[in-house]
């Protein structure tokens, strides 16, 4: 299974695909959605996990500029988000299944993994 | 809204945006702190099953929390410098310090937008004697509005002068010709503030400059 990691916060998402890999996870990490979409040019990737706010590029678009290369690709969101509001806009937006909220706990972002590609 | 004037609501939505971002800002940092910590843990799980543990590892990633944990204090250094300028109707502000932190409070939302803000500084410091809050509230309106004005690749130059009585913010903005603002400006929160700093807006695109100017005592 190939993940694709894409958040701005390097120190985050470096940090998060290490551990993801220590798990057996093959990972590979970006952190814009200029660099993401070069990396899907040669490469296939099973899920992205996309932050929502990035500069230039959010989550949500880039994801649609992803399908478009591969429409196969499964997508699961993060985010920053502080508020329960914050929270219901988004999830209204995404669906709840898809959407984490940092910091991430990384057996639940695990579980979602494998929910959303259905390999439980 | 009773006796509620618009320009408090709108006071009130502009502090809320700021400890809006703010909380967003620390969320990311402890995210980090989060995974770093996570990775401790991690690597002391491999060394108990008998994988060496490398110290210069454990060094990087202990110093790398401590530069976090820096980044967010500064983040609620400047969120409670902020809180504090609404304490007083009238203080004495250095000019300089006080826009450089309406940029700092406004450096997420402007690298959203691709846009890039640079205070330019003077050799000298600018005290003037005004409403904290109120003067906040117009120079980051103003930065909002050059932001969305050079999204994508853009640069705002800010620059302090002082000439006589007369203190000048001004704002050169590098764009190409494609981006403009969504929204109208000025807008009226921003000529209500204007008018009870009793300062002047001028706003010339074909320069590509804004300028607030006002008196360095109000």
């Amino acid at each position: 299974m190939k993940v694709l990691l894409v958040d701005d916060e390097v120190e985050f998402v470096s940090t998060l695909a290490e551990r993801l890999s220590i798990r057996g996870l093959d990972v590979e990490w970006v952190t814009s959605g200029a660099e993401a979409l070069q990396k899907v040019e040669h490469q296939f990737f099973d899920i992205a996990i996309l932050d929502l706010k990035m500069p230039k590029v959010g989550g949500l678009e880039l994801k649609e500029k992803l399908l478009k290369k591969h429409p196969a690709m499964k997508f699961i969101f993060s985010t920053g988000y502080a508020s329960e509001e914050d929270f219901n806009v988004i999830s209204k937006q995404i669906g709840e299944e898809f959407y984490l909220v940092k910091p991430l706990e990384i057996k639940i972002l695990i579980e979602k993994i494998n929910s959303v590609l259905n390999l439980n | 809204m009773g006796n509620i004037d618009k320009i408090d609501v709108e006071s009130l939505q502009f502090f809320g945006k700021i400890v809006a971002s703010v909380s967003h800002e620390i969320k990311n940092v402890m995210a980090i702190i989060n995974e770093k910590a996570g990775l401790l843990k991690d690597l002391t799980l491999m060394a108990e099953k008998g994988l060496p543990l490398d110290p210069v590892r454990i060094q990087t990633v202990a110093n790398e929390v401590k530069f976090q944990i820096k980044r967010c204090d500064t983040i609620v250094k400047n969120m409670n410098q902020f809180a504090h300028s609404a304490d007083e109707y009238s203080q004495h502000v250095d000019l300089e310090t006080m826009t450089g932190l309406m940029i700092l409070l406004s450096e997420r939302v402007a690298s959203q937008m691709g846009v890039t803000l640079n205070l330019i500084s003077s050799d000298k410091s600018i005290i003037i004697k005004t409403n904290p809050f109120l003067l906040e509230f117009l120079i980051w309106d103003c930065l909002q509005f050059t932001i969305k004005r050079c999204a994508n690749t853009g640069t705002v130059n800010i620059i302090i002068e002082k000439s006589d009585n007369t203190v000048k913010v001004k704002y050169l903005l590098e764009y190409g010709t494609h981006n403009k603002a969504e929204s109208s400006f000025p807008e009226e929160r921003t000529t209500i503030l204007m008018e009870t700093l009793s300062a002047k807006l001028f706003l010339d695109l074909e320069n590509h400059e804004l300028m607030i100017s006002m008196s360095e005592n109000i």
